[in-house]
């Protein structure tokens, strides 16, 4: 049957905002994990989602017994990114054994003679073994590990130069300043809470609406609704209207979260934010709505949201991988999951000063098109018959 | 003036046909009955009369208009009460009633001005902030009721509203439709109970997805190809068994407590069963209802 | 002989609320005992006491000769209980639905195995034992659950509005079936919202707010509510007849319309009312058949008494 679109009524869009906003109110259970589950997943996450490494479990195998080998073993302890897994402390087979149950990711090993050949002037090698069925967290500790070496040997360079006579000052080097912008101390929280907010209230408002129209079928009002005059876009419009409202509460409590309690720096203006929202918002109901229509139950629905919410949230938005490191045809696919511009846009507003909307045109741009779609698909996939 | 005609309608699921082949017209201020059991193919008619599912084949004409092309125009202006209980449970009555008078674009002083005497018709106004979901079968339905009229549709399509009623809420929301039906509006309401086939002005006796008669009740009773007496056997049930079982006249016979139901083919038959066994146990003519023909029918 | 159910004094609130006020009745073994009522008078309560999965407040009941108050348990061995909504399951055959609910009355297979035969020849289930009953239509379906109920032999069975929406024969071959179950000796207790079919029990009570109002065989009750017939008017504008008529309440009596019919209980002499409708509707120019009187329906019985009982209350 042909969907009589005709004109939009304002008149029977508000009735249906009024209508849907009073479920969310009645039910006051839902409503508190509405309001409260965001703030739990974003404390929950943020915690268990970080790149920084710290006190990470290894061990020293020293066959040196030198006094540089204990001076290096206690570089690592004391740079604050190892930590001795004393079980495995010098026993190289309890080590590799550690290593295999996951107790540590990384062994350094200390040849006989380091010391020996050092002080001969030789180039002495020390090991690093790291587990890379872990790579991210292994290649992070070996950069530190190297990092750590790099410097004791930069010390023996220097100590042997000086006992030459030389004048240390005088020796030439190159070496990196960095300077890193907008987040200076490159703290990974500052990164990860703003792709959080974004995922978390992709889940949360895909969730919400994908209920409502399959629950209006559930629940058998949806006859008695279809034999109305109401038209589809206009029962879309004040469901998402309605839901919008709700989120932006959840928004504005993980950002005041992720300001107050993760110390994220907040540099953008408030409109941009609002506006991003607006619109990240009106995309995630969109994609709610329309799973709505389509499924067939409420359990169907839930499931459905979950897999096309979470997991490309997490992985194609750019939130843990860069998208410019992916094949072209995976970074098309990015394209196509409103988190990805919701991710860019907050990164920028929170970490980047006096970002207005100039900047995000692109991002603003695509999650309106979206969000559009996702309506004027929902609308017409709402039948307004029973077959 | 036909306000529903409906030609050769067939809908069918998959491999059940619900509905082979309707064809019925409404007039204008009829009250019109689709009376049969549960199958019958009533909730079909109805959702298809109300554009609300696709006809599968066959004319189906309402208010003028052709079903399904113009469902939405038909849609305001018929009202539509679905079996289930379908308004929002959570709501009260009023949120229920302003929520569907919004839809219907109704404003707030011509909702007021029709509300007062439905609220009052229906007994529902010190109920008013009750949520729905906390009403009484019975409540439920006349609420649902009020949201159906609401727009002053000139059709109102009742799915079985009184099924699992007990007979006193059934019959006040039987007054209730006959009060909305003294006020012009054309009313075609199914149900199980063959009884309520006298409150309607015409009915169509369905069964398996046909209508095997319409016609007033009155006449739809006269129809009956026999004659049926009443039997009272205060305890002497079996003397009444063994005349039955010895008669070559009866067409059917039931057996209700101590009381018989026995069909026969004629006044003849009837005198000759009464002579027999008028001494014995009490026998009278009684008229013939709704039932008797249904079942006569469906037998065949 | 022992009564099969006798409820003495049985009362059960809920908060305030007094669902069911003190009631005492007594069904013989084998008989047919209706159970009739307005939603909420308190029926489905007193029959979830008597099937001992409600303790009353106060007093007491015997079923089948143990109190549902000391030995709910034992009560519940003795009785079968069949509600409109069923639970029987849909995936599986009509045997295996039976077997499943003997099993849970502990009938082992030996005793399974010669009760099924007997229990699909009385619910007329033969050559269907294999059929699932998802495929079945409504009125066999109550069959199978009838089945179910009887399956473990109780000696009552509880049916709550057994045959809501079946259609008429079937539903005539369903009493058929209880017929033949009170033959057999088995009490059977039956709530309906079909008036018609009360004229199947042998005696019924009615119940309304919470109290039995009446109880006695239906003949009896008939007769001492309506003393007088009933009048009733074919027009063939009936809706204004009423209308016109109605004015005429004082003098006529109790009007209801039934679409083409308009029922008459009259206050007056028969005659006396006849002349009034003849004069109002032969002034206002309507058509209409001479009154005749008919018998009161089980109906009329039952709205009269609800209302009777409910206008007494206040």
């Amino acid at each position: 049957m042909a969907n009589d679109r005709g004109t939009l009524d304002f008149k029977r869009i508000i009735p249906v905002f009024k209508k849907e906003f009073l479920h969310i109110v009645r039910d006051a259970r839902s409503l508190v994990i509405v309001l409260i589950a965001p703030v739990l997943l974003l404390v929950l996450y943020s915690y268990a989602v970080t790149f920084d490494i710290n006190k990470l479990d290894f061990s020293v195998v020293d066959y040196d017994r030198s006094s540089l080998s204990r001076l290096i073993a206690a570089k690592f302890t004391s740079s604050g990114y190892f930590e001795m897994y004393k079980p495995a402390e010098n026993n190289m087979a309890k080590s590799v054994e550690a290593i295999r149950v996951n107790k540590i990711k990384v062994i350094v090993t200390i040849p006989v003679g380091l010391e020996k050949a050092v002080k001969k002037n030789l180039t002495a090698k020390i090991q690093v073994i790291g587990d890379g069925a872990d790579p991210t967290t292994t290649n992070t500790a070996i950069g530190y590990a190297n990092m750590i070496i790099a410097s004791v040997s930069r010390d023996i360079i220097l100590d042997e130069v000086k006992s030459r006579g030389f004048n240390t000052k005088t020796i030439p080097m190159v070496e990196t300043v960095p300077r890193v912008w907008y987040n200076q101390e490159l703290k990974s929280s500052n990164f990860i809470i703003p792709g959080l907010i974004a995922i978390i209230m992709m889940l949360i408002a895909a969730l919400l609406t994908s209920l409502t129209v399959v629950g209006e079928k559930e629940k058998g009002t949806f006859e008695q609704l279809i034999s109305t005059p109401i038209k589809p876009l206009e029962l879309m419009i004040g469901k998402i209207a309605s839901y919008i409202a709700i989120c932006l509460i959840d928004v504005a409590e993980i950002v005041i979260v992720g300001i107050l309690w993760f110390k994220v720096p907040f540099q953008g203006n408030y409109f941009t934010l609002v506006v991003f929202s607006l619109l990240f918002l009106f995309c995630a109901l969109g994609l709610g709505l329309f799973i709505s229509s389509l499924a067939s139950t409420q359990q169907i629905a839930v499931i459905a949201t979950a897999f096309s919410t979470l997991l490309p949230s997490i992985l194609l938005s750019g939130f843990m991988f860069p998208i410019d490191s992916m094949p072209w045809i995976i970074r098309m696919i990015t394209y196509v999951f409103p988190a990805r511009y919701f991710i860019t846009a907050l990164r920028t507003i929170f970490l980047k000063a006096d970002t207005g909307m100039s900047v995000l045109w692109g991002e603003a741009w695509f999650l309106f098109f979206f969000g559009m779609i996702f309506l004027l698909i929902s609308a017409s996939r709402f039948r307004k018959d029973l077959g | 003036m036909k306000v529903i005609d409906v030609k050769g309608l067939v809908k069918k699921f998959k491999d059940v046909t619900a509905v082979n082949g309707l064809d019925f017209s409404v007039e204008r201020g009829e009250i019109f009955g689709l009376i049969g059991p549960d199958g019958a193919g009533k909730t079909t008619t109805l959702r298809i009369l109300a554009g609300i599912m696709l006809p599968g084949s066959g004319q189906v004409m309402v208010l003028d208009k052709k079903l399904p092309e113009a469902a939405e125009a038909v849609k305001e202006k018929i009202g539509y009460m679905c079996q289930r209980f379908s308004l929002y449970s959570d709501l009260t009555i009023n949120e229920n009633i302003s929520f569907f008078a919004d839809v219907y674009g109704i404003n707030r002083k011509t909702l007021e001005e029709r509300l007062a005497p439905l609220l009052k018709m229906t007994r529902l106004e010190p109920f008013k902030d009750r949520l729905a979901g906390k009403l009484s079968g019975g409540m439920k339905q006349k609420l649902a009721l009020i949201c159906t009229l609401i727009h002053r549709p000139e059709i109102l399509f009742l799915d079985e509203p009184t099924t699992g009623v007990d007979p006193v809420s059934r019959r006040e929301f039987w007054e209730i439709l006959q009060g909305i039906h003294s006020e012009g509006v054309t009313i075609v309401v199914s149900t199980p109970y063959m009884d309520e086939a006298e409150q309607c002005s015409r009915i169509g006796l369905m069964f398996k997805g046909e209508i095997i008669l319409t016609d007033t009740p009155k006449n739809l009773r006269r129809n009956l190809n026999g004659v049926v007496v009443e039997v009272i056997a205060d305890g002497r049930e079996q003397l009444v068994i063994d005349a039955i079982n010895k008669s070559s006249y009866i067409k059917d016979w039931q057996q209700l407590g101590e009381r018989f139901h026995v069909i026969l083919t004629d006044n003849a038959a009837a005198d000759d069963f009464c002579g027999r066994i008028c001494n014995e146990v009490t026998v009278r003519r009684i008229a013939a209802s709704v039932e008797d023909v249904f079942v006569e029918r469906i037998k065949t | 002989m022992q009564p099969s159910v006798s409820a003495k004094n049985l009362q059960k609130t809920f908060g305030d609320f007094v669902a069911v006020d003190s009631i005492s009745f007594e069904v013989e073994k084998g008989e047919i005992y209706g159970f009739l009522g307005a939603n909420g008078a308190g029926k489905t309560t007193t029959i979830r006491m008597l099937c001992g999965l409600l303790e009353p407040t106060s007093g007491d009941a015997m079923v089948a000769g143990f109190s549902i108050k000391k030995d709910p348990e034992e009560v519940k061995k003795r009785l079968g209980y069949m509600s409109q909504k069923f639970s029987l399951y849909p995936s599986l055959t009509v045997e295996e639905n039976i077997d499943f609910y003997a099993g849970l009355y502990g009938k082992d297979d030996e005793f399974i195995k010669q009760r099924m035969p007997e229990v699909i020849k009385y619910t007329e289930l033969d050559g269907l034992e294999k059929k699932i009953v998802g495929d079945m239509p409504g009125g066999l379906k109550q069959r199978v659950a009838l089945a179910c109920a009887i399956a473990h032999k109780p000696e009552i069975v509880f049916l709550d509005e057994p045959t809501a929406g079946v259609d008429p024969l079937l539903r005539r071959r369903f009493w058929e079936i209880i017929d033949m179950l009170s033959k057999s000796g088995i009490t059977v207790f039956v709530t309906t919202h079909y008036m018609d079919e009360v004229e199947h029990c042998h005696r019924i009570a009615l119940m309304n707010s919470g109290c039995i109002i009446k109880e006695g065989t239906i003949h009896d009750i008939k007769a001492s509510v309506f003393k007088k017939p009933i009048m009733e008017i074919e027009s063939e504008a009936p809706v204004e007849a009423y209308k016109l008529l109605s004015l005429k309440r004082g003098e006529l009596g109790e009007l209801s319309i039934h679409g083409a019919l308009i029922h008459l209980i009259p206050t007056g002499g028969m005659e006396q009312a006849g002349k009034v409708i003849a004069e109002t509707l032969g002034n206002a120019g309507i058509k209409f058949s001479k009154p005749e009187n008919v018998e009161p329906t089980m109906e009329d019985v039952f709205v009269n008494l609800v209302k009777g009982s409910e206008a007494d209350g206040k």
